[in-house]
């Protein structure tokens, strides 16, 4: 059975347990990845580069569907919020954000498969 | 601010030098340093145009919107004027709705073809506040003007700087 990258958002809630910067910015990585790694593969987008991050950013925003395009904004959004976890060492994460960013995983699902006019 | 970029552009700059280089602010922009160290007409007049119109920028933002890199977010304007009147009609609105909020402009580059213009707001706002209002924003951007739509993003969130 494929794994089902959604899984990932799943693992976000379990780390909010953590109050440490790394649950912090784990949980940012994994909703982010939980996302990502399901639109990538709903849009069929099958590179691996570090430019399939634009790929599926792009291929949201060049949609007819004003939800999908949304849906692609707040991705690239997420998208930032994921670099700065992982890489911005100097920043602080604060524990009330916990929250926050695995409903942002999921409302862009949401988003994704829900028709405009609904 | 159109109206001002081209007024800048058709301006002959050479006045406008005689009459900067009295001033301590233009005379220690990049631009002007530039133009010391060639000694081109078009060079110089081609540094100055650019340096008056990041000055037409920067006048056009006074000061309302912290710069998270600054000459890289007002150059970005310059290229793409038409998102200006746009950034200042999102950050009234975010006003409106989140109250008082401190308010970040940060380009954040990926490659040379996804540049985008972040607006980035400090706010304790909950999810669901912020939720509402980005879905209504680019709903709304992405019917009226789609390529600016494109060109700027907007992070909300309880660390976002």
């Amino acid at each position: 059975m494929q794994f089902d990258p959604r899984t990932l958002i799943n693992v976000s809630r379990d780390l909010t347990t953590g109050n440490s910067q790394a649950h912090l910015r784990s949980i940012i990585n994994r909703a982010y990845y939980g996302v990502f790694g399901y639109l990538r593969n709903e849009l069929l987008i099958y590179s691996e580069g570090s430019s399939v991050h634009r790929d599926v950013y792009e291929t949201l925003i060049r949609s007819v569907s004003v939800n999908k395009q949304i849906a692609g904004k707040r991705l690239e959004s997420f998208f930032v919020k994921r670099k700065e976890a992982d890489y911005k060492h100097n920043l602080t994460f604060h524990s009330s954000s916990k929250e926050y960013y695995i409903k942002e995983a999921e409302e862009i699902i949401r988003l994704y498969n829900t028709p405009d006019d609904e | 601010m159109a109206e001002t970029l081209t007024s800048i552009s058709r301006f002959n700059s050479d006045s406008v030098i005689k009459e900067k280089r009295n001033t301590s602010k233009v005379a220690s922009l990049d631009c002007v340093n530039y133009h010391y160290t060639t000694t081109g007409a078009l060079n110089k007049d081609y540094a100055y145009s650019i340096e008056l119109m990041r000055l037409g920028v920067r006048q056009k933002l006074n000061n309302q919107f912290h710069l998270q890199n600054d000459l890289i977010e007002i150059d970005f304007l310059v290229r793409n004027p038409e998102i200006l009147t746009v950034v200042f009609e999102i950050k009234d609105a975010i006003i409106k709705e989140f109250g008082a909020s401190e308010i970040a402009l940060d380009l954040q580059s990926e490659s040379v073809n996804w540049e985008t213009l972040f607006i980035v707001v400090s706010t304790d706002a909950v999810w669901e506040k912020a939720n509402s209002f980005i879905n209504l924003l680019f709903k709304r951007l992405f019917k009226t003007q789609p390529e600016v739509a494109n060109k700027v993003n907007l992070i909300i969130a309880p660390d976002a700087i």
